[in-house]
C-alpha cells in the first residue's frame, strides 16, 4: 500500500467527518424544537419524549453529535413521520433504481463522450470536429430536464415508442427495463456526455502533439495503434477526472431525472420528503448522498493508479 | 511538430490597456463569440426592460383565451390560464438573468479569498481542500433541497444554493493561478522590492488572476441559468405568481398532450440563452489564453 | 551509391504568421555503415529534415524533392508503405527520452511495439528479444527493466531505452536527433559509445543531429553544416575541423572552448540570430550575419560546389586554409 492511498483514505475521512458534522447542524439549524422537526407536525406528546431520548437531545451537542455518528454508522436513520418507514429502509429500496439508472446514464455519457472526443481530434478541422463540437456545446447548454420533456413529447406521446414512466430493474427483465431506462438515461447523461467529449478532444489534441507519440509513429504503428494505444491511454487519465468531478452533477440530475419520469428512485423520495418536510428522511438521504460521493471519488482516485503507473509505481508524481 | 523558433514569454505584472483592446480584438474577429455577445445582450436588455417589452402583464389571467398556441397576439401561445406565454418567458429571462448574475457574484466573494490564501498560504492549503471537498460531497440538488428545507423555496435560496455550489470551482481556479504566479519572476522582484502580502495578493496576483476568473465566471453563469431553471421546475426556487422559464415548464408539465407549446418556447428560451453564454465563454477562453486558441 | 540520397529537399510550413521556408533544397547522402553529423544553431532546419525523411512532420508541412533509401524514393510512397520503412529500416532517436517514451506503457510494452509491428513476433519471443536489445545497450538487470515504466529509469537509462527501440529491428540507418543533448555530460560519453557499438556491430548507418561539435568530432565520419535552412558545407570531419571554408562553419567552430585555440581567452559568438526564412531568395542567407559580407552575396545565391584543393561549399568567398587549426 503506497503513501498516495493511505493519504487519499485520510483524506476521504475527514471529509466525511465535516460531512456528518454539516448534515448533523443543518437540521438542528432550523427554527423551533429538534424533536418536533424530526418526529413531524402533528406528534403526541409521548413521540415527542420518545425522540428526545432515543437522539439524546436533552444531551450537549458534542453528546448528541457521536450518539448521531454511532446510530448512522449501525444503519439507524430514524422514522418517517409520514411513512412510519424505517428511513434506511426506503433509502434501501429506491437506490437500486437510482444506481441502474446512474450506471446505464454513465455508460452512455463515456462511451458517446470518448468516441466523440476522439474523432473530434483526430479529424480536426473537418466536418466530424464542427459536428461533435456542435453537439456538445448543445448537451451543455440544454436544460437535462426540459430534453427530457421533449423527448416524452416526442418519442413517449407523438410516437409512443418508449414508455413516459415506470421502472423496471435490469435483474427482472434485461429488455424491458432498457426500454424503459433509454430516454431517462440518455436525459441524464446527455450534460456528461458532453463534458466528457470536450475534456477528451483537448486531451487527446494535447496527447497527439506529444513527443511520444511522434515516438510511436517513428516506430511504424499505424494510426489506430498510436491514437487508441499511445494518446488515447495517456487521455484517459483526465477523463477519469473529470468524470470523478461530475459525479456530483450526475446525482443532481438523477433527482430531476427521476422526477420527470416518475422513477421510484432516490431523487424522488428526497423531493417528496422535502415537500412533506420529511425531516429524518431529508437527513438520511443527504448524509446518504455524501457518503456515497466521498466513497466514490475515493474509488475513482485509486483507479487512476490503475491507469497512471506514475501514481502506482514509485513516489515520483503527487 | 513545428518550427524550432520559439518565443520566450516575459511575464508582465499587470495586463495593460494594450491587452484588452488586443483580447477584444480577438473575440471581434470570432464570428460564433460576436453571435454570442449579441444575443446576450439582446437577453439582458429584454430582462431589464421586460415592463416596456412584454405586451401583456405577466401574471394576467384570461379565461377566454386558454391553452392558445402561438399567433400573432400571443408569439408564445398561452396556459392553461390564458396568460400570455412570450410576456412571462421575457419576465422569465429577468429572473434567469438575475439568479446567474447574483450566484457567480456570490461564489466569486466567497470563493476567491479562499482560493488566493490556500494558493499563497502552503499551511492553509489542506485545509480549505478538506473544506471544499466537503461542498462537494453535497451536490448542487442535494444542497439546494437542504437549504430549501431550511430556508424555505425562493429566490435568495437559488441563488444560494447554486452559488454555494459554484464555490468550489472558483476557489481551485484561483488556487491554481495563485500557486502559478506565486513562482513568477515579477512576484519575486516585488518581495525583494519590500511588498508585503497584502500588496502581493492585491496588485499583484489577483489583477493576473482575473482573466482565468473571468473565463470561470463566463462558464458558470449558463450553468447558474440551467440551475435555476431546475430549481424553480422543482419548486425549490423562484415561487408562483413570480414568473420564471423553469416555473413556466414545470407547468406545462400537465399539459404536454394539450399545450405541448407550454414547454417547447420557454426551454428555447434557456437552450438560446445558454448556448449565448457557452460561446462566449469558449471565444473568451481562446482570446484570453493564445496558447489555447492556436490548438483549438 | 549511398544508403540515402537527399536531393533537393525544401520543406514548407503553412503557419499563423505566414509560410516558413525551413529547408531549402538540401542535398546530403549518407553511406551505408556511415556516421554523419547534421551539425547548426537550433532552428535552421536540421530536425525538420530528419523527420521530413519518412514523413514524420505535422500536416502543416509541405515537402518537395528527393529521399532516396537503397533506391526506394521515399516522399513518393503513401502513408501505409513508409510505416513498414519507420522502424524497420529507418528508425529514430529523440532528444527528450522523458517525453518521448510513453509515460503509462512498460518498457517492455513499448520495445515490444516493434518487435510485434515489423517481425510479427508474438507472446514469449518478443519479451526474450526485448531483454536481448535492453542487455545490448548496456542496461544492466534487462528482465525487471521490461516491467518498469520510463519513470523509474534515470536519464542516461531512458535514452539506453530509446536506442534499444530503434536497433530493435536492426535498421539500415538510425536518425539520431540531438540524443545526448538533454543528458549530463558525464551520461552523453556513454550514450555516443553505444551508438558507436551498434555501427560497429550491426553496420547501421547513423544520422546523427546535433549542434555539439564536441559530440561530432568524437564519432561522426563525415559532416553537413546546415545553415537556415540550407546546407552550407559538407566534408569528412577532419577536412571540416582542420579547415572551415564556410564563414558559418568558422564561427561555429570559434563558439566551442578551446584553450588551445583561444590563447587570447576571447571566446566567440556569432552575433545575430538564425532568421526565419519565408521564401527562397535569392541572396545568401548568412550574408545579414557575416563580417565577409558583399554586395554579391546579398544579391546571388552561392551554390554547393568545391572550392578548388577542397570540399564542398556554398559561399562566394570561402576561407582559405588557416594556420594551425585544431580542436
Amino acid at each position: 500500500m503506497s503513501r498516495y492511498v493511505l493519504r487519499r483514505l485520510l483524506e476521504s475521512a475527514v471529509t466525511l467527518i465535516l460531512a456528518t458534522i454539516v448534515v448533523f447542524i443543518g437540521i438542528r439549524a432550523l427554527p423551533g424544537d429538534p424533536a418536533r422537526t424530526l418526529a413531524g407536525e402533528e406528534s403526541d406528546p409521548a413521540t415527542l419524549a420518545a425522540i428526545r431520548s432515543s437522539y439524546g437531545l436533552d444531551q450537549p451537542l458534542p453528546v448528541q453529535y457521536l450518539r448521531y455518528v454511532q446510530k448512522a454508522a449501525t444503519g439507524d436513520l430514524g422514522r418517517s413521520p409520514r411513512t412510519g418507514l424505517e428511513v434506511a429502509d426506503s433509502i434501501g429500496h429506491a437506490l437500486p433504481v437510482t444506481l441502474q439508472l446512474s450506471a446505464f446514464a454513465l455508460l452512455i455519457a463515456v462511451l458517446i463522450g470518448i468516441g466523440a472526443g476522439v474523432v473530434a481530434a483526430v479529424r480536426r478541422r473537418k466536418p466530424a470536429e464542427w459536428a461533435a463540437n456542435g453537439v456538445a456545446l448543445l448537451g451543455l447548454s440544454v436544460p437535462n430536464f426540459w430534453l427530457g420533456q421533449m423527448l416524452i413529447l416526442w418519442l413517449a406521446i407523438a410516437y409512443p415508442v418508449f414508455p413516459a414512466s415506470g421502472f423496471v430493474s435490469f435483474f427482472d427483465d434485461p429488455a424491458q427495463s432498457v426500454r424503459h431506462l433509454l430516454l431517462p438515461a440518455l436525459v441524464l447523461g446527455s450534460g456528461l456526455a458532453a463534458i466528457v467529449m470536450r475534456q477528451t478532444r483537448s486531451a487527446m489534441l494535447e496527447a497527439l502533439t506529444a513527443d511520444y507519440v511522434r515516438t510511436a509513429r517513428a516506430k511504424g504503428l499505424g494510426s489506430a495503434q498510436v491514437v487508441l494505444g499511445h494518446a488515447l491511454r495517456n487521455s484517459l487519465i483526465v477523463v477519469v477526472t473529470i468524470v470523478g468531478l461530475q459525479l456530483g452533477a450526475l446525482i443532481s440530475g438523477a433527482v430531476v431525472t427521476e422526477q420527470l419520469f416518475v422513477l421510484p428512485g432516490f431523487g424522488k423520495l428526497t423531493i417528496d420528503a422535502v415537500f412533506t418536510r420529511d425531516y429524518p428522511m431529508i437527513q438520511g438521504v443527504v448524509l446518504v448522498t455524501a457518503t456515497a460521493y466521498i466513497l466514490i471519488n475515493l474509488i475513482v482516485d485509486l483507479l487512476y493508479s490503475v491507469i497512471d503507473p506514475r501514481i502506482r509505481v514509485g513516489g515520483t508524481a503527487l | 511538430m513545428t518550427v524550432e523558433a520559439s518565443t520566450l514569454d516575459i511575464p508582465v505584472a499587470v495586463a495593460p490597456a494594450g491587452m484588452r483592446r488586443r483580447v477584444l480584438r480577438r473575440i471581434l474577429r470570432n464570428p460564433l463569440a460576436v453571435t454570442g455577445l449579441v444575443v446576450v445582450c439582446v437577453a439582458a436588455l429584454l430582462a431589464i426592460f421586460a415592463q416596456f417589452v412584454a405586451p401583456f402583464p405577466y401574471d394576467q389571467v384570461n379565461f377566454n383565451e386558454p391553452l392558445r398556441p402561438p399567433s400573432g397576439t400571443h408569439w408564445f401561445g398561452t396556459d392553461s390560464f390564458g396568460r400570455d406565454q412570450f410576456s412571462r418567458a421575457v419576465y422569465g429571462l429577468r429572473a434567469s438573468v438575475l439568479v446567474g448574475l447574483l450566484s457567480v457574484v456570490f461564489s466569486l466573494t466567497i470563493g476567491v479569498p479562499f482560493g488566493l490564501f490556500a494558493g499563497f498560504y502552503g499551511v492553509l492549503d489542506p485545509v480549505v481542500s478538506r473544506l471544499t471537498d466537503t461542498l462537494l460531497a453535497f451536490p448542487f440538488l442535494v444542497l439546494a433541497v437542504g437549504l430549501a428545507a431550511i430556508l424555505g423555496p425562493s429566490l435568495t435560496t437559488a441563488v444560494i444554493a447554486i452559488g454555494v455550489a459554484q464555490i468550489p470551482g472558483v476557489v481551485r481556479v484561483t488556487r491554481s493561478e495563485t500557486l502559478r504566479l506565486r513562482g513568477m519572476d515579477f512576484v519575486a522582484a516585488a518581495v525583494a522590492g519590500g511588498a508585503g502580502d497584502a500588496v502581493l495578493l492585491r496588485r499583484h496576483i489577483l489583477p493576473n488572476a482575473t482573466n482565468a476568473l473571468i473565463v470561470q465566471a463566463t462558464v458558470a453563469v449558463p450553468g447558474a441559468i440551467i440551475g435555476e431553471a431546475v430549481l424553480s421546475f422543482l419548486g425549490l426556487g423562484v415561487r408562483p405568481p413570480t414568473s420564471s422559464l423553469g416555473i413556466m415548464l414545470a407547468d406545462a408539465q400537465t399539459f404536454v398532450r394539450d399545450g405541448p407549446w407550454m414547454a417547447v418556447f420557454p426551454g428555447l428560451t434557456i437552450v438560446v440563452l445558454a448556448l449565448a453564454l457557452n460561446l462566449l465563454g469558449d471565444g473568451l477562453r481562446d482570446a484570453l489564453d493564445p496558447r489555447e486558441s492556436r490548438s483549438a | 551509391m549511398s544508403l540515402l540520397t537527399v536531393r533537393d529537399l525544401s520543406v514548407r510550413f503553412r503557419t499563423e504568421d505566414g509560410p516558413v521556408l525551413a529547408v531549402d533544397r538540401a542535398d546530403f547522402e549518407v553511406g551505408q555503415g556511415e556516421v554523419v553529423a547534421l551539425v547548426g544553431e537550433s532552428g535552421c532546419g536540421k530536425s525538420v529534415t530528419a523527420l521530413a525523411l519518412t514523413g514524420l512532420l505535422a500536416p502543416n508541412a509541405t515537402v518537395t524533392g528527393n529521399v532516396d533509401l537503397d533506391g526506394t524514393d521515399l516522399l513518393a510512397l503513401p502513408e501505409s508503405r513508409l510505416r513498414n520503412i519507420r522502424g524497420r529500416d529507418v528508425a529514430y532517436i529523440f532528444q527528450e527520452p522523458m517525453t518521448s517514451l510513453n509515460p503509462v506503457l512498460t518498457i517492455g510494452r513499448q520495445i515490444g511495439e516493434v518487435l510485434r509491428r515489423h517481425r510479427s513476433m508474438r507472446g514469449r519471443a518478443v519479451a526474450r528479444r526485448a531483454a536481448e536489445l535492453l542487455e545490448l545497450v548496456g542496461i544492466p538487470l534487462p528482465q525487471r527493466r521490461l516491467g518498469e515504466y520510463p519513470h523509474q529509469l534515470s536519464g542516461g537509462m531512458r535514452q539506453r531505452v530509446m536506442i534499444a527501440m530503434a536497433v530493435a529491428c536492426l535498421p539500415r540507418l538510425i536518425v539520431a536527433d540531438e540524443p545526448t543533448t538533454a543528458l549530463d555530460v558525464t551520461i552523453q560519453a556513454g550514450i555516443l559509445d553505444v551508438l558507436r557499438h551498434l555501427r560497429d556491430e550491426t553496420g547501421t548507418a547513423i544520422l546523427l543531429i546535433t549542434h555539439d561539435l564536441g559530440v561530432v568530432a568524437d564519432v561522426a565520419d563525415r559532416v553537413v553544416v546546415m545553415y537556415a535552412g540550407r546546407v552550407v558545407e559538407h566534408s569528412n570531419v577532419d577536412a571540416l575541423f582542420a579547415h572551415p571554408s564556410h564563414p558559418y562553419t568558422r564561427g561555429l567552430l570559434d563558439a566551442v572552448p578551446n584553450p588551445a585555440r583561444h590563447a587570447d581567452g576571447g571566446l566567440r559568438e556569432i552575433p545575430g540570430r538564425v532568421p526565419v526564412v519565408r521564401e527562397p531568395s535569392d541572396a545568401c542567407t548568412f550574408a545579414d550575419r557575416c563580417s565577409y559580407a558583399d554586395s554579391l552575396c546579398r544579391t546571388q545565391r552561392p551554390l554547393l560546389e568545391p572550392w578548388p584543393g577542397g570540399h564542398p561549399v556554398r559561399c562566394w568567398h570561402p576561407l582559405p586554409a588557416r594556420q594551425g587549426a585544431l580542436i
